[in-house]
């Protein structure tokens, strides 16, 4: 998007996202990413894996924090790298925010890199990811 | 224990092709609004010559040979591994260009570390993706978490 270079600096917040976990957006992610591990839509075979019920794929939530970048960014070939430590897990009827903000700004070989840190937090303020950021160019 | 000699193992390379239908499904699951994802007018006037995929996309096919060696129940045993014990750790995703629709690409994965801590279990797995081309297009670095495994 042209201009938005000159908009970002360090502390510029991403507007946040909001996502819900449920049962319909685990089988439709199930079967647009092949990942049918039972654990995410099968709450009996969840119980006997020792989870309780079902929960939410991992990269489910990436995706989610991805969005956020991308769609602040407007171009979603600026990402470089997106990096997620997964340490919560997501479940039926959660209610999940993601925002985060440019903590630094580096000038690259292809022109200014930005690093953006990302967070990830349930309805009760639990993270569902730790050490998350992507670093994305400013200019294609 | 994991068996640390499987340090370096190469996985079976697996080849995809990113269709536009693909990426439709995938961004309705996410809730992703973005147009250059399903219209090919919108992509184009940001310089793309087809759809683009998310950046997190990635996960439709770069973990197709770990899935593969998941499934594989006597590579398994040989490497001591449960898979029931498994969660994903962490996902690091590294672009040299943006995926498209159309895109041929080839999945070159191997296993690039094995260690402990703790009672766990760390397997970290590197996959290469290149287009039909052999031009870089991602590397994606999983680590997995086996349960109990670290002993």
């Amino acid at each position: 998007m042209s201009g938005l270079a000159t908009e970002i600096k360090p502390g510029t917040a991403l507007p946040n996202v909001t996502k819900t976990i449920d049962l319909p957006r685990l089988v439709r992610y199930a079967g647009a990413s092949g990942d049918f591990n039972q654990i995410h839509y099968d709450d009996g075979y969840a119980k006997a894996a020792g989870l309780g019920a079902v929960i939410g794929q991992g990269m489910l939530t990436m995706g989610f924090v991805s969005e956020a970048v991308t769609n602040w960014l407007g171009d979603p070939g600026l990402v470089k790298e997106i990096t997620v430590r997964f340490v919560g897990m997501t479940r039926l009827g959660d209610t999940l925010t993601i925002g985060g903000e440019v903590a630094e700004i580096e000038e690259g070989p292809d022109g200014p890199v930005a690093k953006v840190v990302l967070r990830c937090t349930n309805q009760n303020g639990q993270a569902i990811v730790d050490q998350c950021r992507a670093m994305v160019k400013l200019a294609r | 224990m994991i068996d640390q000699s499987f340090v370096g193992y190469q996985l079976r390379p697996i080849e995809y092709e990113v269709c536009r239908e693909k990426i439709r499904e995938y961004v309705e699951a996410i809730g992703d609004p973005n147009p250059m994802y399903r219209d090919r007018e919108a992509a184009r006037r940001l310089g793309y010559s087809d759809v683009v995929a998310p950046p997190t996309f990635a996960a439709a096919f770069s973990a197709l040979p770990m899935r593969a060696m998941m499934a594989d129940a006597e590579l398994m045993r040989r490497m001591g591994i449960d898979p029931a014990l498994v969660v994903h750790g962490s996902q690091c995703y590294q672009y040299t260009r943006p995926l498209q629709a159309g895109d041929q690409l080839l999945v070159d994965a191997r296993i690039d570390e094995i260690y402990q801590k703790r009672d766990m279990g760390f397997v970290v797995i590197k996959a290469d993706v290149r287009d039909a081309a052999g031009k870089p297009v991602l590397a994606s670095i999983t680590t997995l978490i086996v349960r109990g495994a670290g002993k």
